[in-house]
């Protein structure tokens, strides 16, 4: 009931690590990056208005100086070829000064269209020359212009700057004057036509809707691509963005008004950046809706919002892969765990991960494979046992029935073959064995009772005539232990080895029959393996030579050798 | 392996996404410019300035633009007609040269944006409502006849020291001289001048009053050319005649102030520009000339014996030697 319980829980648990750490961090980076790259493109975008604002500002002064120059230029190689320290010029003596200058200001209506009229005032401000291409030229027409700011700022600035102003409703004009420091004290205006201007301003494309328009110092309208906004003579001096411009023209240095939010002069919201002209006290805008604006970046976010939804999803399917691959391993070697805690213990676990886990399982089979040994070992070790005990207890019932056989006959023969086929099955000597009596008249041992010999051999037994010291019989009589010879074609000295390799026989192992240090035969038995005997089989051996000593003294002598021979040939059989 | 797959099949998407925005733009097309003037060729002035500006503006012949030249070349009734024919041929726009071809056009077609250049004052021959807000379907260059009309006589006067009467003679149907009559009157009285107008209806009238100017006589010759006015007053005027354009120094006149007609066609070239990119005509004010030329004929005026002070020669643009 908890294994699966668990398992799910280990699984979910990695898979939402995985997936806080791997989609977390996709998730937080690139909100990260959307927020810089918007950052970015939007401040982009300001900046390349803002120097399109900027270029413009600078062709506008560019123009607005250059004509300031030329009126500049005119008067001063009027001033030098007018004779020095020339007297101020009376309304009646016009004199040749003014007959120079009419030809330097003719001169510069010809080089500068951009110029209209040009005007000479003297100190008083009363106008002496007027020349023009639209209207008529005038010499000493006295008209008082002392009162008009033109004259009274080039005087004062030596420069200046007028406001505006449309001729027959159309063209935007303005007033430039100027005075010559080093010069008497008099001022020459010039009217010019600022059409340069509005082209420079008309052309500026800012993305679909957006436009620039100019601002004077008193924040009104100058110069805007529909002209009939200009001539409304518009106060923008109150709009957020001319007081934007006009706080950072007085900030002066500060150059990091970056745009302003504001209402368009259309009404809409947009953005808007400006360059201010300090010389004139001008400021260029340029406005772009917001909704143009955001619009462009908009792409870009979706593309990055998609971008990083397909990064979540791939993510996603990472997480659950790595926390698969890491519980999988983990199921393994619990389920492998509960196969051998089953009594599997053949059971191997296969990890291949190559790390831990894998050692883990390694360690985990190495156990088992030692438990599996250990508990093998002890089968043996109680199979042994039992076999031991079995055995004994065999031998046990044999030595029984010998004791039986010896004390219920008093037939030697009968006893002596009991004897041999007890030996014989309990040692399991599939070749037989064989029970001698030693005739110490002739020195030759007789073979008495055989079991599970064939006759031919027992023949040969009888023939052999073996003595003390001769074959494994000798052997174990004369050294008065037992012999035992493991493997038969090894013995190439003795004379049974031939009929015993005939008969098949490997190994022998003999046991002389002792009375007091007097040899009276030996009991052998035959196998058909190679090999030594069993010391267990040795000390049985032992035990029934004994019990076969007891039998043939106990016999009634003398004993016919005929008979027992004839009754061990049919047992044999 | 899949993940970079779908990452790089993403990406491709978007590249696609984004060039198929860029060919979405709106696909380039040749702009048809139907042209209309009284010319004898196709080459006018204003038509060769036209082209050129635009060239300048990026909208090249052949490539961006193609124009559709109808000349004249003073028939009767062949102006309209060929009026007609541009407004029914569907071009995006008709450039007009001198009044009667605006006019044209302007009856023409209520829809098709005009541009006109050459009209001497556009707001009292009726062509536009107002010089800033012109309505209708048109705007254009006005060459400033009626506010230079007293310029014409202060030049005049300069070229001709001690100048006494001056002609203006103009045709009756002529409102652009008309409207310039009354700031040409209070000039000549400015300059002490006796001004002598002659309102001609007919070419009877036209040379009596030729015959009648004198040797030292003055003659302010009138912008519109109805009757060809201005070529008679060259022919058969005996005293100084003042042009309103250089084109008539060219052909022997003594002395011009006005705007230059290439240059009138260059100026234009931008109100066109803009026409074609989408500005309505009506939102573009009517613009003077900018080039206001004097041209002189040093060699009519030895002819004539006039000296050419030194004011008209600093000021000049263009000296026909």
């Amino acid at each position: 009931m908890s294994g699966p319980q668990a398992r799910g829980g280990l699984f979910w648990k990695y898979l939402a690590v995985i997936l806080f750490l791997v989609g977390g961090v996709l998730a937080l980076s690139t909100a990260v990056d959307l927020y810089f790259s918007y950052e970015e493109a939007k401040e982009n975008i300001i900046e390349l208005e803002r120097e399109k604002a900027r270029a413009a500002a600078y062709r506008i002064e560019q123009f607005v100086t250059s004509m300031e120059r030329e009126v500049r230029g005119v008067m001063s190689a009027s001033a030098a070829e007018a004779p020095a320290g020339a007297p101020q010029p009376e309304a009646s003596g016009a004199g040749g000064v003014y007959e120079q200058r009419y030809m330097d200001f003719l001169r510069m209506l010809r080089n500068v269209p951009a110029i209209i009229t040009l005007r000479q005032l003297d100190s008083d401000g009363a106008e002496r020359l007027s020349v023009s291409v639209v209207e008529l030229d005038a010499l000493n027409s006295g008209k008082d212009h002392s009162k008009s700011p033109e004259f009274l700022a080039a005087q004062s600035e030596k420069r200046y700057f007028g406001p505006v102003f449309s001729r027959d409703e159309s063209e935007p004009h303005m007033l430039v004057a100027v005075a010559l420091p080093e010069t008497a004290p008099e001022v020459i205006v010039a009217e010019v036509n600022l059409k340069a201007i509005w082209d420079v301003v008309s052309r500026l494309r800012v993305g679909k809707a957006g436009y620039a328009y100019v601002v004077d110092g008193n924040g009104r309208l100058i110069a805007h691509p529909d002209l009939s906004m200009v001539l409304q003579n518009r106060d923008l001096s109150n709009t957020p963005q001319v007081k934007a411009a006009h706080l950072d023209a007085t900030a002066e240095a500060k150059d990091d008004a970056p745009f302003i939010m504001a209402k368009g002069l259309d009404g809409g919201e947009v953005l808007a950046v400006f360059a201010n002209i300090p010389h004139l006290r001008w400021s260029v805008f340029i406005e772009r809706p917001l909704a143009e604006v955001v619009t462009s970046l908009r792409t870009q976010i979706w593309r990055s919002v998609a971008l990083m939804l397909l990064g979540l999803a791939l993510s996603v399917l990472a997480s659950v892969m790595l926390a698969r691959r890491m519980v999988a391993p983990i199921r393994r070697l619990q389920e492998g765990a509960a196969r051998v805690g089953r009594g599997e213990l053949d059971h191997r676990i296969d990890i291949r991960t190559g790390d831990e886990l894998q050692a883990l399982a390694d360690e985990f089979n190495h156990a088992t494979t030692q438990l599996q040994d250990s508990q093998r070992n002890l089968e043996q070790k109680v199979e042994a046992r039992t076999e031991a005990l079995t055995r004994s207890l065999e031998e046990v019932h044999a030595l029984g029935e010998v004791g039986r056989a010896v004390s219920s006959t008093l037939d030697l023969q009968t006893v002596l073959v009991t004897i041999i086929t007890q030996a014989v099955e309990l040692s399991q000597a599939d070749a037989g064995g064989t029970i001698y009596e030693f005739d110490e008249a002739s020195g030759v041992f007789e073979p008495r009772a055989n079991y599970r010999v064939s006759d031919a051999y027992v023949r040969i037994l009888h023939e052999s005539q073996i003595r003390l010291g001769e074959s494994a019989v000798g052997k174990c009589a004369a050294r008065r232990a037992p012999y035992q010879v493991p493997d038969v074609e090894k013995e190439e000295d003795s004379r049974m080895r031939g009929p015993l390799l005939h008969e098949g026989v490997r190994a022998v192992l003999a046991v002389p029959l002792l009375r007091e240090e007097r040899v009276i035969g030996a009991l052998v038995i035959r196998r058909k393996v190679a090999g030594e005997f069993s010391p267990s089989v040795v000390t049985l051996l032992q035990a029934l030579s004994s019990q076969s000593v007891l039998a043939i003294q106990n016999a009634p002598v003398p004993r016919d050798r005929g008979r027992r021979e004839s009754s061990s040939r049919s047992r044999a059989s | 392996m899949i993940a970079r797959s779908a990452v790089l099949a993403l990406l491709l998407l978007a590249a696609v996404a984004d060039a198929a925005a860029a060919e979405a733009q709106p696909e380039h097309r040749v702009y048809r410019i139907g042209v209309l003037n009284e010319a004898w060729a196709a080459n006018h002035p204003t038509v060769e300035g036209l082209k050129e500006g635009l060239r300048e503006l990026g909208l090249v012949e052949g490539r961006d633009v193609a124009y559709e030249i109808r000349y004249t070349k003073g028939v009767p009734g062949a102006t309209a007609a060929a009026a007609e024919e541009l407004a029914k041929a569907g071009v995006d726009l008709i450039f007009t040269s001198n009044e009667p071809a605006t006019l044209a056009a302007k009856s023409a077609t209520q829809s098709i944006p005009i541009v006109f250049t050459l009209v001497g004052d556009p707001v009292a021959t009726r062509v536009v409502d107002s010089l800033a807000r012109p309505g209708g379907n048109l705007t254009g260059i006005s060459s400033r006849a009626t506010e230079l009309a007293p310029k014409r006589l202060e030049v005049l006067k300069s070229l001709v020291t001690g100048l006494k009467r001056v002609w203006f003679i103009y045709h009756g149907s002529d409102s652009t001289d008309t409207a310039a009559l009354a700031s040409v009157r209070e000039a000549a009285s400015r300059f002490q001048i006796e001004l002598i107008v002659r309102e001609v209806n007919d070419l009877g009238a036209l040379f009596i009053a030729l015959k009648e100017v004198r040797r030292d006589d003055g003659v302010l010759a009138p912008v519109v050319d109805t009757f060809d006015i201005p070529a008679k007053i060259l022919d058969v005027a005996r005293g100084p005649g003042i042009f309103p354009s250089a084109l008539w120094v060219e052909n022997g006149a003594v002395i011009s102030y006005g705007p230059d007609f290439r240059a009138q066609g260059v100026q234009s070239a931008r109100l066109v520009a803009k026409i074609l990119r989408g500005a309505r005509p009506q939102d573009l004010p009517v613009e003077g000339a900018d080039r206001i030329d004097l041209a002189v004929n040093l060699n009519t005026a030895r002819q004539l014996a006039l000296r050419v002070p030194p004011r008209i020669l600093v000021r000049a643009n263009v000296v026909q030697r």
